[in-house]
């Protein structure tokens, strides 16, 4: 008596299909679960146990041998509980076995034969929309997930007793997925996003810091990564948490990539099926290796990965692990980290524009020497901890002035004479700009902004005219620069070009990108 | 004076807990710096001249004594001068105040004692404005022909070296540690250019010995001690500047003080000076005037011309002052968005009028 039933497990943040094959023979009543099974899976078999003699359809005890295949790849997660409690009642012959190979089965059972939510739901949908599988059985919790993807038809249920009794009673496999549809509508994609960054914060609480929000306007214009530096307390986190509110808005592909990363680490919101914003990943300094970059016994994403598509922002960077900060290199230059095990690697998307803001000193109030007591040499060792590396991938830095919390969120203070323009007229511009360079770079495959432009790029598309290159020169020399500043120096002047629709860099936007440049000459001549 | 006494009075100066004021003693009591190092602990104990923890490390003296005189004999090769109170190339002015240092060790030239001297101290964690001001103040008064002493310490003191040193003038130093060590290492810079022979640095300890705290106590009695006049940049409430000015007072030196903003605590040790009776510092001219030699005036900031601005750029000028102000600020001022006033800023920087030294942040160039 040999049953097959469809599953699906993670690798990485793949799906891929898992079949559940259960085998009942005669002999001492046990239960063998074999397939390179991590603990929490293993468990599963005093789940699986008590919920059939707990949903009392008369099973009687056996030799039952279960085996997930491919059996050589290591699975982890509860998801497989259902299909392998199914597989063991279609080979005891308590359900017929007529229409199971189109469907297909995910999550986890309780005790009571209790069916409850999974992670990783959109990736292991997708992956057995691919291998053609067309029904989905899953708990509730897990259904709105599962149909975001299309040409897979997914249906929920509380109680394994619900998906044994759609299987004895609905003849076909359109009557057993009618059975088990409920009557309340779901929400489609199109009214799940209407309401997307209603909650999220907005520039026009950010008052005075022109200077901030004009770089955080050119760096996200174009995907240039940045540094606030600056006194404390002056609305530096404040800007860098409404920069993902900046960013153009998401399309569906890449609010489903992102999604996926966040359903694979379980992040997903409790009431959306998608996430449906640019992230914005904040870590604290003291954050590990493997929980950046992703890692651990079951290899998840970590937090790069997390921040992909939308904003990374390393607060106080001077106090972050070297080890950590030049970590980021590799996966900034890829835009996707490896990690790799014995049994295979792992690759998680860190498409993430870096955001990082640090004080000028330990004290956090240089250069205001009525309250900053460091000495030089303390100043220096302090800024000495950003990483050279790290800051030759920064293309600008911003220096906060020194205002009050209160000043900055005050409306009627006197830095805010001008008027504060919200996130939605901001980002209009960002997207005009990102159309811009869209075009531009359309015969490049591998440079989407700005910011990606190798030096052959730049010699072809940021081009000094005569004027300019004479300014070039002069600033070059008085301001002492590098050859790797003057590179980054024009890409920046090519975004702020960009933004004033000039088609070639102006001297404005020369002059700006020259007093936003990066720190490195500074720190380490 | 004899060179074996000298070898002597190095060797006892290297022992530990024993330092100038003890070696007086020791010569009074044996007459000679050979006899001194001769007599042993106890005796000195019985004269009261040492305590017993001090002259147990004495007897213990002719443990590294080799080593110490290898020192001594190379000296010269370090550069290292050693002029004592017996010589006659001693400063006269340090004759003249209490307990005068038996020996200094230096590099470079001791103090002229026919010109002027002027120490400029403050506080080392200073302003932009403090750092500009006695660079500037260093600077006039050098060119002038009066030599600058300081404490090489980072802030106001090593900005006033560097303007005196900028200045073509000389500039000497007075260390709290042998004077083969740079500290603080910062001034590297002008500890090199002042021990070449731009003035020159100049310590009471005997060379290798680190800085220690109440090392500079006497280091600042030095400083005002070799000084005419004592300028006060800038300094908080309660600071080591106070200590000088202390001694200086004691010594009967003028005291000046720059006044500072009543709501800046860098301002406040200058503005309590003031109101306790010091000279109020306006302009080298004071300084020059002072001395009986009123010259050249001069306003301490010459007034850029103006004509050769365009009228956006003399309105963004307009907005700045002597300390540093925030791109924001500016912007704010002058009614320029952020774009606009970077770009006229930079033109202006381009042009001298106007300078950075911190990221964002702009003030007038000084002349």
């Amino acid at each position: 008596m040999f049953a097959k039933i469809h599953s699906a497990g993670l690798f990485g943040i793949h799906g891929y299909i898992v079949d559940v094959e259960v085998n009942i023979s005669n002999g001492i009543p046990q239960l063998n679960m074999t397939g390179a099974l991590s603990n929490e899976t293993k468990e599963g078999q005093f789940r699986i146990w008590n919920a059939i003699k707990n949903i009392d359809i008369g099973f009687r005890p056996q030799k039952i041998t279960v085996n997930l295949s491919p059996a050589f790849i290591r699975k982890t997660g509860t998801a497989y509980d259902i299909s392998i409690a199914v597989g063991i009642l279609a080979a005891a012959k308590l359900i017929p076995d007529l229409h199971l190979e189109s469907f297909a089965f995910l999550g986890e059972l309780g005790l009571d034969g209790s069916i409850k939510a999974v992670n990783g739901v959109l990736s292991l949908s997708m992956a057995l929309r691919d291998a053609g599988i067309k029904n989905l059985i899953l708990s509730n919790e897990n259904l709105a997930e599962a149909r975001l993807v299309d040409g897979i038809r997914a249906a929920g249920a509380e109680n394994l007793k619900e998906i044994v009794e759609a299987l004895r009673y609905g003849r076909t496999v359109e009557g057993c997925m009618n059975m088990l549809e409920k009557k309340e509508e779901t929400a489609s994609f199109d009214n799940l996003c209407s309401d997307e960054i209603e909650s999220e914060p907005d520039f026009i609480d950010v008052h005075g810091q022109e200077y901030l929000r004009r770089a955080a306007e050119i760096a996200v214009s174009g995907r240039h990564n940045i540094l606030f530096s600056g006194p404390a307390g002056t609305g530096k986190t404040m800007i860098a948490k409404r920069m993902p509110g900046i960013m153009p808005s998401l399309t569906r592909e890449e609010d489903i990539e992102i999604s996926k990363v966040y359903s694979v680490r379980g992040l997903l919101p409790k009431d959306r099926p998608l996430f449906s914003k640019r992230p914005f990943r904040a870590p604290h300094h003291g954050i590990t290796m493997a929980s950046f970059l992703g890692g651990g016994a079951n290899v998840l994403p970590g937090e790069i990965s997390l921040a992909s598509g939308g904003i990374l922002f390393l607060d106080e960077l001077p106090l972050f692990n070297r080890s950590v900060v030049e970590a980021l290199r590799q996966p900034m230059e890829d835009k996707k980290i490896t990690i790799n095990r014995l049994r295979g690697s792992y690759v998680y998307p860190a498409d993430f524009q870096l955001v990082a803001a640090c004080n000028n000193c330990a004290c956090g109030h240089f250069p205001d020497r009525t309250k900053c007591h460091c000495t030089e040499s303390q100043i220096k060792t302090y800024m000495g901890h950003l990483s050279k590396p790290l800051l030759e991938r920064i293309d600008i830095c911003a220096e906060a002035s020194p205002v009050s919390y209160e000043e900055l969120t005050v409306s009627d203070s006197v830095a805010n004479k001008r008027s504060c323009e919200s996130s939605a007229e901001i980002r209009k511009r960002v997207e005009e700009v990102h159309r811009i360079q869209e075009k531009r770079f359309e015969k490049e495959p591998l440079i989407k902004f700005n910011s990606g432009m190798g030096i052959h790029e730049i010699e072809r598309y940021c081009v000094l005219r005569k004027n300019e290159a004479l300014l070039m020169k002069e600033m070059f020399v008085a301001k002492n620069l590098s050859a790797r500043t003057y590179h980054k120096v024009l890409k920046v002047a090519r975004t702020i070009s960009d933004m004033d629709g000039d088609e070639y860099i102006s001297e404005k936007a020369l002059i700006e990108a020259v007093s936003l440049r990066s720190l490195e000459d500074r720190l380490f001549k | 004076m004899d060179l074996n006494e000298k070898r002597y009075l190095f060797l006892l100066g290297k022992i530990k807990g024993i330092y100038s004021k003890k070696i007086w003693k020791m010569h009074e009591y044996a007459g000679s710096f050979s006899e001194a190092y001769k007599i042993n602990g106890e005796e000195y104990i019985a004269a009261g001249i040492m305590k017993k923890k001090t002259a147990e490390e004495y007897d213990l003296r002719y443990k590294d004594e080799a080593r110490y005189l290898r020192e001594y004999e190379n000296l010269f090769r370090q550069d290292i001068r050693m002029v004592t109170y017996f010589d006659e190339d001693y400063p006269d002015k340090l004759k003249n105040i209490y307990d005068p240092p038996i020996a200094l060790y230096g590099k470079g030239k001791l103090p002229d004692s026919s010109k002027k001297t002027v120490s400029i101290i403050g506080a080392r964690a200073c302003s932009d404005y403090g750092r500009e001001t006695a660079m500037f103040f260093g600077r006039e008064l050098c060119k002038n022909g009066i030599q600058i002493v300081s404490g090489m310490a980072e802030g106001i003191d090593s900005a006033a070296a560097e303007g005196a040193l900028r200045g073509g003038g000389e500039s000497y130093a007075i260390l709290g540690c042998g004077v083969n060590i740079c500290y603080p290492r910062e001034s590297y810079s002008i500890y090199e250019r002042m021990s070449r022979g731009m003035g020159g640095v100049w310590s009471k300890y005997t060379p290798g010995l680190p800085a220690l705290g109440f090392h500079f106590v006497q280091r600042n009695r030095l400083i005002s001690g070799l000084a005419d006049a004592l300028l006060v940049m800038e300094a908080r409430e309660k600071s080591g500047t106070g200590i000088t000015v202390e001694y200086a007072l004691e010594q009967g030196k003028e005291v000046f003080a720059l006044p500072g903003r009543i709501d800046n605590p860098l301002g406040r040790g200058c503005n309590i000076l003031l109101k306790q009776g010091a000279s109020v510092l306006t302009s080298p001219d004071d300084i020059l005037e002072y001395f009986g030699n009123s010259g050249l005036k001069r306003p301490l900031l010459k007034q850029k011309e103006l004509s050769a601005l365009a009228f956006s750029e003399e309105i963004v000028y307009s907005c700045l002052d002597l300390t540093l102000k925030h791109v924001d600020e500016i912007s704010a001022g002058s009614g320029y968005g952020i774009g606009e006033t970077i770009a006229i800023l930079t033109r202006l920087e381009l042009k001298g009028y106007v300078v950075s030294p911190q990221r964002a942040y702009y003030r007038k160039a000084y002349e």
